[in-house]
């Protein structure tokens, strides 16, 4: 066992001091003060902080606890040999038992077992990696299979190895692991593409590639002795950690969701990673999106539940805020415009021949953000939903449940589910061949576009097809033109489809969504002719609301198309102050607001609401919590925001009763603007009653974990929102007409191409 | 546990104890001593994988015992959990149905990697093994016996080779792998 260094720690007493004596409106702080009040209150609910805790403070209570969760983990290893998830994802078990072996180093260097208790340990945790995940490994065809499974499992066997091999007991198996595990990393790092991008979308290069690629860096440079591994190229394709972590960040939109650039849809990202490369590199854009992520305490990351530690661990000792390029631009994956407050990525990667269900076909496709609000909609369908079921997009498997056939649709997959040009309507395209699905993309920074060309993918499903190529810019960062080039030898109608979130609201000139967050998005189709459709999607995608607006732009049948959509987005909604201070209750009952008032009366208890407040304040980690607290309301005020988070709410201003109901999905991700009552807004002044249930551990929501309470409540405004009433592009000539005034922009178009 | 990681280390360190426990009941310490032999072994040591692999003859390698975990579901989501945990199963199973799920195909590639290691694949396995390998569903398996193959140098396991259909992409792949390296061969 390696000894006289905690691993993975370069200075302990730097970072005792680091985070002990981080004072109050410091991050650090805040994050240390969530970590231990959480895994003090509920040390099997937060077991994956405990550890940490004790290597910090050394005092016996967290001592105790780091232990008692090491001693749990290993009781359960036996009874996981009969779980069918050991059996056959035996690679999501890996990186979590690879941590959980790290932890237990920590602990033997803290000296805190006998000689006895750590061999019998040790033999256990060595066991089991020997048995499953160096077995695990050896399943995955060396050198080619390059992903997220292999990778776990590699790494798992590179750290468990290093960690049994040190010392005066040398393991001979852990050897062996180390060897062999040791071979595979730098190959798998290198088989990735040069771009960084696994191809496996959003989710998986922020929760599942992130937190391993920086534990890579740091565990080869220790064993390898070398420094400045992050910008070392691994062979072959050359990629270097540091381009994968980029576009990691890249990968996280203005508001901290996650891009949904694959069947998971918007999610919340990992922070560690974020945090790793800002200390390495200081640079502004990983210490931004660091400084708004969403700090509520760790749901769906991959490899353990500790992503706030590792934050805080790595957390930058000065945050840049420096002014920096928020566009982006990866030829083989896609690109992003950015800028005042307005936002579209443009996606191109490839997607899975046949099967796209992770790797959507989801060609050229656009994701609109404005004002830090997601508006577009994408990722999977609730199971009860049966749009986009198509003939041919029927499976069935046998690896979902034993012993029994599982059929599932993926139709949503298909070209038809995500902001694509639909060739004759069709809407269950997909990638059929293992050919080339996509040509040359370019980015233009001086007028603000990005241009992707998708030809061979349509050309697998209509051989005809000569051009589809898709323009969007930013416009006098004000507005996009989304534009579709497509020419073929036979004629094809040519529609552009948006899917975007709702709610469809009356619009005097194309279509228009306000979404609940404030923003509203106008789509105006830029074609005379231009046939407009719309269509409501209950259950699709799953989230955040489970429903989308379908809106298509169809052009007759021709040779040549060169269809325009102008997206105007605007702000319906301004968010004002924070309001803080809310007294609190928490109670093992279900009560009634009058009851809750009268206790509330009595609370002594304040919370910002920033946090669950078993990570805001020295509380129990207890279910159901009552707030209350009373504001002014300026002039102008309209709507409450609630916290991201809140389970089974329940509000009333001023007594009044006003329903969550409309929030129950989407609170999970996205805050909640909700209008103030008139006699409310009259009187001046609200009294805010406000129930929630908060999550009491990470395995909340069948094992998945749920997001706790994080954002506060605070006041917001109504505004009257810009709204496009003509708009036209003319020999090259951009026109566009609203309620404030006109806008005329010289634009280039793509007809030469097509 | 200690005495068997123990046991397990020390066919690394003595390879004249490898005979006494080929047949040893406990399936942890038969994998281990598959891996060591593939470590240190010879052409020589062939024999003692063959009577490792009699050991697994007519073990189903999916016959998996209902087990049922109190606090979460039975999949990739206990990856994570840390906690009370109690588990039981829907009636009782014979230690060997317990022993045999546990181990699954582990054994198998162990060895076969073993033969890979070592460099000769003994031709008295090769029917038997293209035998196994068309009705066996345990990908695993499948991927370490394609691996082996190679070493067979074998054209003529090719046509056998086709006929075997890979359940996923391991097995597939080095299905195909094996079928372009003995081509060239």
């Amino acid at each position: 066992m390696l000894e006289n260094e905690y691993f993975l720690i370069d200075d302990i007493e730097a970072l005792r001091r680091k985070v002990l004596e981080a004072g109050p409106g410091d991050q650090r702080n805040m994050l240390w003060n969530a970590i231990t009040r959480s895994v003090r209150s509920s040390v099997f609910g937060f077991a994956w902080y405990a550890p940490f805790v004790a290597l910090i403070t050394r005092e016996p209570r967290d001592i105790e606890n780091a232990k008692a969760v090491i001693r749990a983990y290993v009781d359960k290893l036996d009874k996981m040999t009969y779980c069918m998830g050991l059996q056959f994802h035996f690679w999501c078990f890996a990186f979590p038992h690879a941590k959980i072996c790290i932890y237990f180093q920590w602990l033997c260097e803290l000296g805190v077992y006998t000689e006895e208790e750590k061999e019998e340990i040790s033999a256990q945790l060595l066991n089991y990696q020997f048995t499953n995940f160096y077995y695990g490994m050896r399943t995955k065809p060396e050198p080619e299979c390059v992903d997220n499974q292999t990778l776990s499992l590699a790494l798992s066997n590179v750290i468990v190895g290093f960690l049994f091999t040190q010392g005066d007991k040398k393991s001979r198996i852990a050897e062996i692991m180390l060897r062999d595990g040791l071979k595979r990393v730098p190959e798998i790092l290198g088989g990735f593409p040069k771009s960084g991008y696994s191809g496996e979308g959003s989710t998986y290069m922020d929760v599942v590639i992130g937190p391993s690629i920086w534990i890579t860096v740091e565990v080869l440079e220790r064993i390898w002795g070398k420094k400045g591994l992050l910008y070392a190229e691994f062979p072959p394709s050359m990629v270097r950690p540091i381009d994968m972590l980029k576009l990691i960040a890249d990968s996280w939109m203005p508001g901290g969701l996650l891009l949904p650039w694959d069947n998971y849809g918007y999610q919340i990202g990992i922070r560690s990673a974020l945090a790793y490369v800002a200390k390495k590199t200081g640079e502004a854009v990983y210490c931004d999106k660091l400084e708004h992520a969403v700090w509520s305490y760790d749901v769906g990351a991959g490899w353990a539940y500790d992503d706030l530690v590792w934050t805080l661990v790595h957390f930058p000792e000065k945050v840049s805020r420096d002014a920096y390029e928020k566009g982006w631009f990866v030829p083989e994956v896609g690109g992003v415009v950015c800028k005042n407050d307005r936002y579209v990525f443009q996606m191109w990667d490839d997607s899975a021949p046949n099967y796209p269900t992770r790797m959507n076909c989801n060609p050229n496709s656009v994701v609109f953000n404005a004002y830090d609000t997601p508006l577009s909609a994408d990722g999977a369908k609730s199971h009860d939903c049966r749009r986009f079921e198509f003939e041919n997009t029927w499976k069935t498997v046998n690896y979902l449940k034993m012993n029994e056939n599982t059929s599932f649709n993926f139709g949503e997959g298909c070209v038809g589910g995500h902001s694509c040009v639909l060739i004759d309507g069709n809407e269950a395209m997909m990638a059929v061949t293992d050919g080339p699905q996509t040509d040359v993309a370019h980015c233009a920074k001086d007028e603000n576009s990005v241009t992707g060309d998708v030809t061979p993918v349509y050309r697998q499903n209509y051989g005809d097809i000569e051009l589809v190529r898709r323009k969007t810019t930013l416009v006098g960062e004000k507005f996009f033109v989304v534009e579709d080039a497509v020419r073929s030898e036979k004629k094809h109608s040519v529609t552009a489809r948006f899917v975007l979130r709702p709610e469809l609201v009356k619009a005097d000139t194309g279509v228009r969504i306000e979404v609940n967050q404030g923003v509203a998005l106008q789509l105006v189709p830029l074609n005379e002719g231009a046939e407009v459709r719309t269509e409501e999607v209950i259950g699709y995608p799953r989230k955040p609301e489970n429903k989308s607006v379908l809106v298509d732009f169809t052009l007759p049948a021709a040779e040549k198309t060169v269809s325009r959509v102008l997206a105007f987005p605007a702000r319906t909604v301004r968010p004002m102050d924070k309001i803080k201070g809310f007294k609190g209750i928490y109670t093992e009952k279900d009560l009634t607001a009058a009851e809750a008032e009268k206790l509330l009366g009595e609370s002594e208890m304040t919370f910002d609401l920033d946090l669950p407040p078993y990570m805001e304040k020295d509380v129990p980690v207890c279910r159901k919590w009552w707030f209350k607290g009373k504001t002014a309301l300026p002039e102008g005020a309209t709507h409450l925001i609630l916290p991201i988070g809140f389970i089974n709410g329940r509000l009333f201003v001023n007594g009044e009763e006003i329903s969550l109901q409309p929030f129950a999905t989407s609170a999970n991700l996205l805050y909640s603007y909700v209008e103030i009552p008139e006699a409310a807004r009259r009187a001046g002044e609200a009294e805010i009653l406000f129930f929630s249930e908060v999550p009491v551990d990470h395995y909340e929501n069948g094992g998945d974990g749920r997001t706790g309470l994080f954002g506060g409540i605070r006041l917001a405004a109504a505004e009257e929102p810009e709204t496009v009433l003509s708009a036209s592009c003319i020999g090259g000539k951009l026109c566009v007409k609203t309620d404030r005034g006109s806008y005329e922009y010289a634009y280039k178009g793509m007809e030469d191409e097509a | 546990m200690k005495e068997t990681i123990a046991l397990i280390e020390s066919f690394f360190a003595d390879r004249n104890s490898w005979e006494k426990y080929v047949d040893h009941p406990d399936w942890h310490v038969r994998y281990g001593l598959a891996v060591a032999i593939g470590e240190l072994g010879t052409k020589e040591d062939i024999p003692l994988l063959e009577k490792i692999l009699k050991m697994e003859e007519g073990r189903s390698l999916f016959n998996q015992p209902g087990a049922h975990f109190s606090n979460c579901t039975d999949d990739t989501r206990l990856s994570e959990y840390i906690g009370l945990l109690t588990m039981h199963f829907d009636r009782e199973y014979p230690e060997e149905v317990m022993q045999a799920w546990q181990c699954r195909g582990r054994i198998y590639q162990a060895v076969f990697f073993a033969v890979y290691k070592i460099g000769y694949f003994p031709e008295s396995w090769k029917e038997k093994t293209l035998e196994f390998m068309k009705t066996c569903s345990d990908y695993a398996v499948v991927a370490s016996m394609c691996i082996a193959l190679r070493r067979t140098n074998d054209k003529s396991i090719i046509p056998a080779l086709k006929e075997i259909e890979g359940t996923d992409f391991c097995s597939s792949f080095e299905l195909t792998k094996t079928i372009r390296i003995l081509s060239e061969a």
